[in-house]
Order: structure tokens, then C-alpha cells, then sequence
């Protein structure tokens, strides 16, 4: 068991100083590195590759990259190293501890060129007196953690696809299928045995031959020409099949960068925040004609001509006061002669009674006084308006609610709603500029590579296709070939001693290779059960009734048929293609099943690092993926060390798994993203990827983004960036 | 009862139609005035502010008639405040001669008016500007 315990990278890519410590608890075996798109998720994978196999472990469209920074200036020598220090555990569980050490000079000459210096690997054991050198390193690591394995210890969620999916043939896909099985179960070393076992048959078979005289010479001559072609159709088609793979790899990785610009990753990002954008920008138009629309009432309301007009208003209610104080208004003295004229008598206690001469001057002075009280009756009548106005001016003055706090107030209220309608404006138009590169110039750059490079896979596809039809053809030619020679050389006088290592030899081929196949179909076997339980697992099975993220269960079962295609059944007796009938989220579920089985199955037991595995998986099924791959294993099972690096969308919903599982959390970030995704500048002059301790639940000045506050990520005042 | 009803109100027409560019019913135009009778009560209050009344001219437009005015009927009895102030309790037995007042108020009050008006993106925002720096001055 290899199990990693610290890492220190230098100067690979943007990671120019990064330290990482992982997991090593047996009840959480999970290290999780936090990071978005474009922060160095995939050169810390790189890194990692790198330091185990050199140039060698990185993929075929990596190998040929520099290590270094593009912003390191040309000419200036960089040591490229990555440290790693792990333990190795035998089956007894004694363990020692190992730290490897690779490193490389590189000088950029040009934009695309470098120079190289020899890679230096060391590789040291750990002991209570210092470190110890072990030798060869290369040789070594590769027992611990062979090469062809590295690919499916060391992987990207979306690689990992490659084994159902993707621009390859059926039997590109078989073949692959069948090649994991066979690297991760070692069954490799015994075809080697058996190729050896048929190349001694071979050698006899010649030898008896020979002496068998002209005519089986002959034979022997045509099924040598025929074992040439063979060879050299075998090695075509091995330099066509290692084309395609490198093509389809070159693929993955564009169809990977496509969908995280159009599909899946920033783009999604982005047109949520330009939406989110918008929404508040006609938020902020409705607070604008708002308060336009309240500027309007003010213009027209009593409280503005109080404002502009109260000197003079003052002045007419003092005109109206000084009636009142004289006793020019109220105007009552009509009522009053009027009730007197009714009760005949006057307030005098004279009579009134007709036709009396003082019941005559009461009656002209009540006409008199009717032509004046029309008038007395209009100033009083203003005079109560006017007062009741003067008090409600007085208690809106009292209340701060006359014209001029009004207005101050709203002038307020309209320059914010303005500014922050430029400001979102200004946010929009940097956002779809954002949106607006990427999709006309690197989407299109994309589409179009991937065009051709589709148009060449189908090409490479249809050669590799002919050339096994003529491998077949000259394999059924061979086997015609032996069996005439065979005839032949019985007919001839050999020597009955080579005759019988001949055909011990011939035994020996036909039962080392039947023994391959049963040990394969075996594994196979346990591959495809282990597989099928993982899957229903993450799926969901099918009779548990809460399937939330694939409404009714179609699947019924998984497995691996004869021909190494992995074949989804279902329950009305269909087999799903699972390269087009699977959607994304069971692509993923169904390929992780699969190496994690292949994983249990060999007793492998590397650290599992996995870049991105969740992405396109919501709901249930992402919490029951990441809770089948992180398992505490139970006693007397392959003890666990599972890396997985996911974006924050990914860590949306399962964060209480992560409490749970994970021993470390880490974040990773890139300097690049501030303005736009970064809330604090690093104040870097150049690009660069740093690593903080925050988790899935904090963040700090280094690693604090836009909208953290709204899936509740709390920031903690920890300022790392120096 | 509205003693205004039958009184006609005019502006010169030299500033009508300029005045008109800035009213608008509807919400959306962000004009600063929803009908001439509030933009001509505005230049009545910012004459009165400056103390200065100006004759119309012969050449004038009727907007409205008087009984617009009972639809806010406090500004009957700030006209007949004014007129108390202007000309004494006699003048509001001659409801014309109240109504020319405020016309004359509002003769000398467009100019000001549109001068914060005229030209301004936000005519409104700057109108209330100006008319919050005036407030804050005095």
C-alpha cells in the first residue's frame, strides 16, 4: 500500500510554491483540494504524474509542454521540482517512509521553444539515521506503482469516460477495456510467458523443418513470408492504434476545455451572474423611476408652495387673523337679527311685533347686513382653510416631512439607485465581454479543431479497420500454413527427440493460453460484479422507491460481456449503448464503478487522485458517488487514500459528507481570477496559483470569490497572500 | 365651491409650447410634470419665491379653466392667501383679478422654471437640484 503524506511542487506551471498535506486517517481517507476552473487543478495532477514516471506519465499531448510558467522571461533558468513523501506498507503492515524528488532546468528560448537539462530523480528512504538513497529509483516506484497504472490512479473525471465513451470505435473501446483489466491485474507478464512458450514452439517447428527436407522447406519458407506480413501488420496497426489514441486523447482534452467554456464550467457561471446582473439592474431602474415618479409628487404637492410661497402665505393668514381680532369675521350678526325677527322681540327686549317702526329697522338692517356677509362669509370660510392648512404645514415641519428634507432625501435616493445602475451596467458589459471572447474566439477555435481532428479519428478508425481485416485474413493464412507444414513435416523423417520437444512445446502454447483466458474471464468476472453493485449503488437500485434524480429505474443491472464491452441492461430486456444512452451523471456513476472495481479487485492499493470527478452530477447521485469512492474500507479490506479535486459547485450539496470523510481540505487559487471571480488582489505582478488551508465551508483573502456569501461560505480575516 | 371655475388660465405662448416638453402622463416619460397646471403652479411658487410678477402678453394660450384647480383644492386657498397678501380682502370679490395675479406670478416663474429645464438629461433630477439649493440658501 502507497500511501502519500506531503507534497512540496516548484515552478511547475503556476504553481510556484505549493505545499499539500494529505489524509492519512483510516476512518477518513479523503484529502479534498478545493478549486475552480483555471486554477492549477490540472497541473497539480500533472505535477503529480510527473514526479512519479517523468515526461513518460504525462499524457501524449503533455509530453511535449514545458514545466515552466509561460511569464518566466526567455532566457531565465528555472528549476522545475516536485517532492513527494509517502509511505509504503508490506502485507505484514511494516511500514517505511520514502521521499522522491524530481527536478528538471528549464530555459525558455522562444514563445514555444526551450531548453531542457536531463531530469534528476532521487529516491530516498527515510530512516532514523537520515535518508538512505535507493536504487534505481525508476525501477523501483514503477514496482510500487507501475506505469500503465498511473493513467487510472492519477486521472480527470472526464478521461476516465474514455472507457465508454468518446470519438472511438467499438473495438477501440473493447480494446481498451481489455487493456485496463489486463495492466491492473498483472495478467501482462503472463502473456509474456506465453509468447516465450510459442516462440520456442516456433523455433522447433523451423528446426523440424529443416529437417524434414525440400518440400516442408518450402512451406516453411511461405509461412515465415506469411509471419513477416504478420509482424508488420501487427506493427502498423500498432503505430495506427497509438496515432488515434494520442488524436483521441488531444480530443478529450479540447472537448474538456469546450464544454468548461461552453457547456458545463464558466460559461454556465457567468450567464448566471449576468442574469443575476441584470435582475438587479431592473431593480435598480424600478428604484429610479420610483423616486422619479415620487420627485413628481413633491413638484406638485402643498408642502412646495408652502416652501416657495410662505412668506406671502404668512402674510395672508396675519390679514385674516387681524378680521378675526377686529370682529370683522366670523359674519353672524344676519343669524342673529333673523332669530330675533323670528321671536319678535329684540335683544333689547323691545318688540318686534309687524308692523312695529323697530321691527322695520331690524328688518332693513338684516338686508343691509346680507349684502356685506357674502363677503365676511368667503374670509372666514378661508380663514378656517387657512388656519387647518397653516397646523398641517406646522405638524408635517415638526415631522421633517416638508419639501426641503423631501427632496434632499430623494435627490439621495435617486443618485444611489443611478450609480448602482452604472455599476451594474459596467459589471454587464465586463461580463458579456467575458462571455463574448469566449464563445467568438475560443469556442470557435475549439469547434473547428475538433471538426478536424473528428474527420482525422474517422479516418484513422476506418485504416485501422482494414488493417485487421488483413491481419485476420493473414492469421486464418498462418494457421492454414502451419497446419500443411505440420502435415508435411509427419510425412518427413524427424527425429522423433524434436519431434517430441516440438510438440511439448505446442502443448505448453495451448494450455498457457487457455489458462490466460480462464484467468481473465475470471477477473473479468469480479470486475463486472464489483462494478454492477457500485453502480446500482450510486444510481440508486431498483427497488428502492426514493429515486429522485432518475425518476422510474430503467436500469437493471451492468456488466462486462465476452468481448470487453461494458453493456447496460434494462428492465424491459434492452442493452444501453452507454457512450449515447446514458446521460452525463450515469456516464460518470458507470465509469467510476468501473476503475474503482478494476481497483478492488487487483488489490491495488496506490492513492486514488481524481481531478473533477464530479462534475455534471447533482442531486442524490452525486452524495452517493462521492460516498461509495470515499468508504472508510472495513476490516481486513484494502486500506483507502481517495484525493479528489472539486469546484465549489461540486461541494454544493454534500458538504456534511465532506465534514464526515474528509481528514484535509485544502483550497487552491490562481491570481488571475481577481478582478472577476477573486474579491481581494494579490498583488501579484505576474500569474500565479497559491494554496491556503480555508475548507469547503471558509474562505480567506487569498481564496475569497463573488458569491461566496450566497452558498454560505464564510470568509475568516486570515490574510495568506503573502 | 370653486369660485375659480369659469376664470380661463393662460400662459404667453412663447413659453407654452416650450413648458408642454416637460409634461407627460405617462410615468415612463420621467417628465416633471403630469398636467401644465402643475408646472404653471410651480412657476407661480418661483415667482412668488423671487417676488416678481410680469404681465402676459397679448399673445397667450389658454391651457385650462379654473376648475382644474378644485382637483387640489389647497391650492385655492393658497391663490387666495396670495391674493389677501397681494391686493387685499377687496381682491377676492374679483376672482379674475386673482387669477391674473397668479398668471402674472407664473409669467415671471416659467423662464426660471425652464431655465433648469431646458437642455438636462434628467430635466427632473436637476430640477429638484436647483430647487434644493434654493432651499437650502434661504
Amino acid at each position: 500500500m502507497m500511501r502519500l503524506l506531503r507534497a512540496h511542487v516548484r515552478n511547475f506551471k503556476l504553481l510556484e510554491d505549493v505545499e499539500l498535506e494529505f489524509s492519512t486517517k483510516h476512518d477518513r481517507p479523503l484529502t479534498v483540494i478545493r478549486a475552480e476552473n483555471g486554477s492549477g487543478k490540472t497541473s497539480l495532477l500533472y505535477a503529480f504524474q510527473w514526479a512519479f514516471h517523468g515526461k513518460d506519465g504525462l499524457p501524449e499531448s503533455a509530453q511535449g509542454l514545458r514545466l515552466t510558467s509561460s511569464a518566466i522571461p526567455f532566457g531565465k533558468a528555472t528549476t522545475v521540482s516536485v517532492t513527494i513523501w509517502f509511505e509504503i506498507a508490506d502485507e505484514h503492515d511494516n511500514t517505511a517512509q520514502y521521499r522522491l524528488i524530481r527536478s528538471v532546468i528549464e530555459t525558455p528560448t522562444t514563445e514555444d521553444a526551450f531548453d531542457s537539462q536531463q531530469e534528476r530523480v532521487r529516491l530516498l528512504k527515510l530512516t532514523p539515521r537520515g535518508e538512505d538513497p535507493v536504487e534505481p529509483a525508476e525501477a523501483t516506484i514503477n514496482v510500487w506503482l507501475p506505469k500503465q497504472l498511473h493513467a487510472v490512479f492519477f486521472t480527470d473525471g472526464d478521461s476516465v469516460q474514455t472507457f465508454i465513451s468518446g470519438q472511438i470505435g467499438q473495438k477501440q473501446r473493447q480494446r481498451r477495456v481489455h487493456d485496463a483489466i489486463r495492466d491492473l491485474l498483472g495478467i501482462d507478464r503472463f502473456r509474456t510467458a506465453a509468447r516465450d512458450i510459442e516462440a520456442a514452439f516456433r523455433s522447433l517447428q523451423a528446426e523440424a523443418a529443416k529437417s524434414g527436407g525440400k518440400d516442408t522447406s518450402a512451406l516453411e519458407d511461405r509461412l515465415d513470408e506469411t509471419r513477416s506480413q504478420i509482424d508488420e501488420l501487427e506493427d502498423d496497426l500498432l503505430r495506427l492504434r497509438q496515432r488515434q489514441a494520442k488524436m483521441t486523447d488531444e480530443r478529450s482534452k479540447w472537448e474538456k476545455e469546450l464544454r468548461e467554456l461552453s457547456g458545463i464550467g464558466d460559461i454556465d457561471e457567468l450567464n448566471e451572474r449576468i442574469e443575476q446582473a441584470e435582475r438587479d439592474q431592473e431593480r435598480f431602474e424600478r428604484q429610479r423611476q420610483a423616486t422619479l415618479a415620487r420627485m413628481r409628487e413633491a413638484l406638485r404637492s402643498e408642502q412646495y408652495s408652502w416652501q416657495f410661497m410662505n412668506e406671502r402665505l404668512q402674510a395672508g393668514i396675519e390679514m385674516l387673523s387681524n378680521l378675526a381680532d377686529r370682529h370683522i369675521i366670523p359674519g353672524t350678526s344676519v343669524e342673529i337679527l333673523k332669530d330675533r325677527l323670528e321671536l319678535d322681540e329684540c335683544i333689547c327686549g323691545e318688540s318686534l311685533a309687524l308692523g312695529t317702526n323697530h321691527r322695520q329697522h331690524v328688518e332693513r338692517l338684516v338686508e343691509e347686513q346680507l349684502r356685506v356677509s357674502e363677503h365676511r362669509q368667503r374670509l372666514t370660510e378661508l380663514h378656517h382653510l387657512a388656519r387647518r392648512a397653516q397646523d398641517e404645514e406646522r405638524s408635517r415641519r415638526e415631522s421633517g416631512q416638508t419639501f426641503a428634507p423631501n427632496s434632499s432625501q430623494l435627490l439621495a435616493e435617486f443618485t444611489d439607485a443611478r450609480d448602482s445602475l452604472r455599476n451594474k451596467g459596467r459589471e454587464i458589459d465586463d461580463l458579456k465581454s467575458r462571455r463574448a471572447n469566449i464563445d467568438e474566439e475560443r469556442v470557435r477555435n475549439l469547434t473547428s479543431k475538433l471538426q478536424d481532428i473528428d474527420a482525422k479519428i474517422v479516418q484513422a478508425h476506418q485504416a485501422i479497420g482494414a488493417k485487421e481485416t488483413e491481419l485476420d485474413q493473414a492469421y486464418e493464412r498462418r494457421a492454414l500454413q502451419e497446419g500443411e507444414l505440420d502435415d508435411a513435416q509427419k510425412e518427413a523423417d524427424i527425429s522423433n527427440e524434436l519431434a517430441l520437444k516440438r510438440d511439448v512445446a505446442q502443448d505448453l502454447t495451448v494450455l498457457v493460453k487457455r489458462v490466460l483466458k480462464v484467468l481473465e474471464n475470471d477477473y473479468v468476472q469480479r470486475v463486472s460484479q464489483r462494478m454492477r453493485d457500485l453502480f446500482m449503488e450510486i444510481v440508486g437500485a431498483p427497488d428502492d422507491p426514493l429515486r429522485p434524480d432518475f425518476g422510474p429505474v430503467l436500469y437493471a443491472g451492468v456488466h462486462i460481456d465476452d468481448d470487453f464491452n461494458i453493456i447496460i441492461d434494462t428492465h424491459d430486456g434492452r442493452r444501453l449503448d452507454p457512450d449515447f444512452e446514458l446521460n452525463g451523471a450515469s456516464k460518470r456513476a458507470l465509469t467510476l464503478s468501473f476503475i474503482w472495481a478494476l481497483m478492488e479487485v487487483s488489490g491495488a492499493t496506490a492513492p486514488r487522485m481524481i481531478d473533477t470527478p464530479l462534475g455534471m452530477v447533482s442531486g442524490g447521485v452525486k452524495s452517493r458517488m462521492l460516498n461509495a469512492v470515499t468508504r472508510p474500507p472495513i476490516d481486513g479490506l484494502l486500506e483507502l487514500q481517495v484525493i479528489l479535486f472539486l469546484t465549489r459547485s461540486e461541494l454544493r450539496d454534500v458538504e456534511d459528507l465532506i465534514d464526515e470523510r474528509a481528514g484535509t481540505v485544502m483550497t487552491l487559487s490562481c491570481s488571475e481570477h481577481y478582478p472577476v471571480d477573486l474579491t481581494y488582489s494579490w498583488s501579484t505582478d505576474y500569474p500565479v496559483s497559491r494554496i491556503c488551508s480555508c475548507d469547503h465551508r471558509h474562505s480567506c483573502y487569498t481564496c475569497a470569490r463573488r458569491y461566496d456569501d450566497r452558498h454560505g461560505v464564510i470568509f475568516q480575516d486570515l490574510d495568506t497572500r503573502r | 365651491m370653486n369660485r375659480y371655475a369659469n376664470q380661463d388660465l393662460f400662459i404667453a405662448r412663447v413659453h407654452h409650447q416650450r413648458l408642454g416638453g416637460f409634461v407627460s402622463r405617462s410615468a415612463q416619460d420621467s417628465q416633471p410634470f403630469a398636467r401644465q397646471v402643475d408646472a404653471w403652479w410651480a412657476a407661480i411658487a418661483i415667482g412668488v419665491q423671487y417676488g416678481e410678477r410680469i404681465p402676459l402678453p397679448t399673445d397667450q394660450v389658454k391651457f385650462n379653466d379654473g376648475s382644474i384647480l378644485s382637483s387640489d383644492p389647497w391650492r385655492i386657498t393658497h391663490l387666495e392667501l396670495l391674493a389677501l397678501a397681494e391686493g387685499g380682502d377687496e381682491m377676492l370679490d374679483n376672482p379674475a383679478e386673482v387669477i391674473r395675479m397668479a398668471s402674472e406670478y407664473a409669467n415671471a416663474g416659467i423662464p426660471r422654471l425652464l431655465d433648469h429645464l431646458t437642455g438636462q438629461p434628467e430635466p427632473t433630477l436637476n430640477l429638484m437640484m436647483k430647487l434644493s439649493a434654493v432651499t437650502n440658501s434661504s
